[in-house]
């Protein structure tokens, strides 16, 4: 959420902002920050250098924010012992609200194209890829169609977009929206025709 | 700790409810909901005012409350719907603020006593027996008193040991320094400083300065102007925009079926919006050109016109 700021108001409008609104918005913003997603980070390994390195800080700024994020090998211990890699990550992607992707490695490549029709789990993802990779079959194949249903498809410029926090500033974004639901969802969900607790 | 499962999809609920957040989370807009419940109704020129935004610029504001139904204008007039107030009342924006200084706990119903108080009957008849039994008593002990006074008032015994009483100096013994010994000696500083400041005010006035001031009022009362009052009114037109709350599902690949035949001549470009919003398209937008290009009784044939209209793809 932004910040509050007063423009211009009467003075029994900034009367009412001051001692009604604004007190009670703010509590409500806390509230709404204090609602965890549960987040995957998928991309290259340690061996990519700075993408590895954009990945962690991604993972950590939301970790900051009181998210749980996690790459998958942080999950590795967890998870079940029998089952295909691919099935294992299949149950991470299920539980998760939202998997960010950067797909500059064979590993996030192949996780995208399995994932991408399957109707669970591809609206989640928030996928990253080089601009220089456009024309490929990956994109074409793929994260066009992505991108046309579900606006979740994001292009960067390496390095320029690595070095500054772009990539950061549009998951944020993504994760404030999604936070706002949840929160509504767990406050009130008989409000929107659901079952408590769902969430 | 692992992820926990989520058994709704955010991002579907997010389009089925995308106004209703948005107005959550973009202030202006929560304010100018919370702002017309705490005035009631209120016309929108009044609101405008009250906000300091344009007109253009409350109707951007008030589009996602229109959409998402929670608030309703009528006659002008504008007031928030059922679900306007229960949303706002949902995020606690109904009831005041509860003050910093004041427990968050609800507060809890006042303990009951262990045992009942008892009837008022029995309260007396208790009352009654008990002062009867403390007059009996007070009665016993005065008896006591007179009767046997050496038990209830034992006479004082003369003291055992008499009062030592000094009526000579103490004997003054001899001291000696010893050479070896180093003598200290101890100085307690007594603050015997006194500091009485002395004020002496010295003013030496300069020479007097006489300065003598001649006014001279001349007015001339100019004859009175009525003012000629001009009023210009110019009546504005708030339009509310037609509302469409029901975002269209995730669009499929459609093509014309059917043996539907369009004819065209020239060129036509067909160009339409790009995603804009976090949960997907919501709504398309697109723009068909052409220079020849009639459309209907929508607008009027203007060569080198630009017609544009905007529906889900999911109505072809």
């Amino acid at each position: 959420m932004s910040s509050v700021q007063p423009v211009q108001l009467s003075p029994r409008a900034r009367a009412y902002f001051e001692q009604n609104f604004k007190p009670q918005y703010e509590q409500l913003q806390r509230a709404v920050r204090q609602t965890p997603l549960a987040i995957l980070v998928w991309g290259p390994g340690a061996s990519a250098g700075d993408l590895y390195q954009k990945r962690a800080q991604i993972r950590d700024e939301l970790r900051r924010r009181g998210h749980a994020a996690f790459f998958s090998e942080d999950l590795a211990a967890l998870s079940p012992a029998t089952g295909s890699q691919k099935g294992i990550e299949f149950l991470q992607a299920q539980a998760a609200d939202l998997i960010v992707v950067m797909q500059a490695s064979y590993g996030s490549v192949a996780e995208v194209h399995d994932f991408a029709e399957h109707r669970v789990i591809n609206f989640k993802m928030l996928i990253f890829i080089d601009e220089r990779a456009t024309d490929g079959y990956s994109y074409r194949g793929a994260l066009q169609e992505l991108k046309t249903l579900y606006n979740n498809v994001e292009t960067y410029r390496y390095p320029d977009d690595i070095t500054q926090c772009h990539l950061l500033t549009k998951v944020l974004a993504k994760v404030d929206v999604l936070q706002a639901v949840k929160y509504r969802v767990m406050q009130n969900a008989a409000s929107w025709g659901l079952s408590a607790g769902g969430a | 700790m692992p992820p926990q499962p989520s058994a709704y999809n955010l991002l579907q609920l997010y389009r089925q409810h995308r106004d209703e957040i948005d107005a959550i989370t973009d202030p202006v807009t929560l304010f100018t909901l919370a702002y017309v419940n705490h005035l009631g109704e209120v016309r929108l020129s009044a609101l405008a005012r009250e906000l300091g935004l344009s007109s253009a610029g409350l109707n951007k504001t008030l589009l996602p409350l229109y959409r998402g139904a929670l608030i309703t204008e009528a006659g002008e007039m504008l007031r928030l719907t059922p679900l306007g107030k229960r949303v706002l009342a949902e995020l606690g924006f109904v009831a005041p603020p509860v003050s910093p200084t004041q427990s968050s706990e609800p507060s809890k119903p006042p303990t009951p006593s262990p045992k009942p108080p008892a009837p008022p009957a029995a309260g007396l008849a208790g009352a009654g027996f008990l002062g009867g039994v403390a007059l009996v008593l007070i009665g016993a002990l005065i008896v006591g008193a007179l009767v046997l006074p050496g038990v209830l008032n034992p006479p004082r015994l003369p003291p055992t040991l008499a009062p030592l009483v000094i009526t000579q100096p103490p004997a003054t013994i001899p001291y000696a320094v010893p050479e070896a010994a180093t003598q200290v000696i101890e100085r307690t500083p007594t603050p015997s400083h006194t500091f009485t400041p002395t004020w002496t005010n010295t003013f030496t006035p300069t020479p007097s300065l006489t300065l003598t001031s001649t006014w001279t009022n001349t007015f001339t009362p100019t004859p009175s102007r009525t003012p000629t009052l001009t009023r210009t009114f110019t009546p504005t037109r708030t339009r509310t925009p037609t509302l469409d709350t029901q975002g269209p599902p995730a669009p499929t690949t459609l093509s014309l079926s059917g043996g539907t035949l369009v004819s065209c001549s020239g060129t036509k470009t067909l160009r339409w919006s790009s995603v804009s919003d976090l949960a997907g398209i919501a709504r398309y937008e697109w723009v068909l050109e052409g220079d020849d290009l009639r459309f209907g009784h929508y607008a009027p044939a203007i060569a080198g016109a630009r017609y544009a209209f905007g529906f889900g793809l999911d109505r072809f």
